[in-house]
This record gives structure tokens, C-alpha cells and sequence, in this order.
């Protein structure tokens, strides 16, 4: 049975989800209990919502990035690793006072193991509204192949 | 047996989208990271003295449903709020009644 590389064991680094009701709830504690220890742990550790497609032809990869362009994103494919690398810098626009800061600068980079060899010369990356997607199409080696049944006369 | 009556809506996640919120002498800003959005589906509602934004994300294994509700003083104008959104991140800019706004009085010398 072919495996969906969603399930492949250590494959890949999901990112947790930021949304998680749990992380909600300490988000409004942190808010409630003022910035008592306002560790790096969070910002450092902060991974974008990724997740990953195996299609027949091509894997695809999405991630949300808000407020990243075309700079701020690094894509470097072979024929089996990808790696991603992105980061934001969130700064308070001049002449305001912050009064809530939730969203965090970060600095993100990973490297994923592909679970089929693609063709790195046919990725395609694309960015839309925050949301950048990644079609790596299979190399032709892994690509199904029709089998014709010969008649036996 | 089947139900006559079956459920069609799909269980839409929600989420909390993060947000800054920054002040200046004529406005308040709020900053909201809400990636994938066509701007025709973001609702942003005024319902003095509520505020609140709303977006939802069709596709994928369950729609999601952007949310987040906040309580306005009486310093903003519900009137003049203007909204934008560029890369995924929703600016919106809610105004300060005039009555508000920090004026300078000169001091005249006779």
C-alpha cells in the first residue's frame, strides 16, 4: 500500500498548530497576567500552519505567510529535500503606540525529506495572499504507468 | 434507517486570527494575520460598541471561519473605519471623533 506522506512517522516537522484551543488559552493568560515571562520560547519557536498533499502527479506543499513577499521567502528543491526557509520582521508602524501584540516576527527554516523523488526543474512556487504554494511534480520515474495486457493468441 | 432530516453544514473550524492593535492621535489600527482570503469574503462589522472581524476560508478538509470581536470606547467614529488587505494581513483603521483628537491651543500674549 502506498503511504500518504502525511503519515509517514517523523515526516514531516508539522508545525503545532498555533490555534490549538491550548495555546489560545495561554495566549489570553499571557494577555490576562501581563508579560510576567515573556520567554523567547514562543516567538523562537513559532512555525507557520504548513501542510502537505500527496497527489498522484505532483506533492504539494501550502503555507500560510502573512505579510511575507517574494523576498522573504528562500525555496531550494534536489531531487528528494526541500527545504524552505522565511522570515518577517513585524515592527509597530512610527508615531503609534502598541497597545496588543500578538502577531510575532520569525524566522523559519526546515527541511523536509520527499517521500517520491520530484523534478526539480519543474517546481513551481507561488504566492497569494499570504499563502505560498508549492507543486513539486513527481519525476518520471515514479510516475504511474499504464500496463497494457498483451493477448496470448 | 436514515434520518429524514441530514446535516449539510460542515463543521467550520474556528480561529482566532493574531492581531496588533496600535494608536495614534487620529486613529487606532488593527493588524490581523488572515492569510488566504479573497477581500469580497472579509466582513468587517461595526455594531458600536462592538467591533468585529470576520472571514471565511472556503477548501481544504473543513472550511475555517476567521473571528475576533472587540469592544470599542467611545473615542472611535463607527462611521469613518476604512479596511485594506495586502499579503494575507488586514489593516483596518478606525478613526477618532474629531471631539477626541488632541488639539493644540495656542497661547496669545496681548
Amino acid at each position: 500500500m502506498l503511504v500518504r506522506f502525511n503519515d509517514r512517522s517523523g515526516f514531516p516537522v508539522f508545525g503545532a498548530s498555533r490555534n490549538f484551543p491550548v495555546s489560545t488559552l495561554r495566549r489570553e493568560l499571557d494577555r490576562l497576567f501581563g508579560d510576567l515571562e515573556r520567554a523567547p520560547s514562543f516567538g523562537g519557536l513559532y512555525t507557520p500552519q504548513i501542510s502537505f498533499e500527496d497527489g498522484a502527479e505532483a506533492l504539494k506543499l501550502r503555507a500560510e505567510l502573512p505579510g511575507l513577499t517574494e523576498k522573504d521567502i528562500e525555496i531550494s528543491v534536489t531531487a528528494n529535500v526541500l527545504s524552505l526557509k522565511a522570515s518577517r520582521k513585524v515592527e509597530a508602524p512610527e508615531g503609534y503606540t502598541a497597545h496588543r501584540r500578538e502577531r510575532s516576527s520569525f524566522s523559519f527554516a526546515q527541511s523536509y525529506e520527499l517521500p517520491t523523488r520530484v523534478d526539480p526543474e519543474k517546481v513551481e512556487a507561488s504566492l497569494k495572499q499570504g499563502v505560498l504554494t508549492l507543486t513539486l511534480p513527481k519525476a518520471a520515474e515514479v510516475q504511474p504507468k499504464k500496463v497494457a495486457v498483451n493477448v496470448a493468441a | 434507517m436514515t434520518n429524514a432530516v441530514q446535516e449539510k453544514t460542515r463543521p467550520a473550524r474556528e480561529v482566532a486570527p493574531n492581531v496588533d492593535i496600535f494608536e495614534n492621535e487620529t486613529e487606532v489600527l488593527v493588524v490581523a494575520d488572515v492569510p488566504g482570503l479573497d477581500p469580497k469574503e472579509i466582513g468587517v462589522h461595526v455594531e458600536f460598541p462592538e467591533f468585529r472581524l470576520e472571514a471565511k476560508v472556503q477548501g481544504g478538509e473543513k472550511p475555517v471561519v476567521y473571528t475576533r470581536t472587540f469592544r470599542l470606547d467611545e473615542r472611535v467614529d463607527p462611521e469613518r473605519v476604512n479596511a485594506e488587505y495586502h499579503e494575507g494581513v488586514l489593516r483596518v483603521h478606525l478613526t477618532k471623533s474629531a471631539a477626541f483628537r488632541p488639539r493644540r491651543v495656542e497661547v496669545r500674549s496681548s
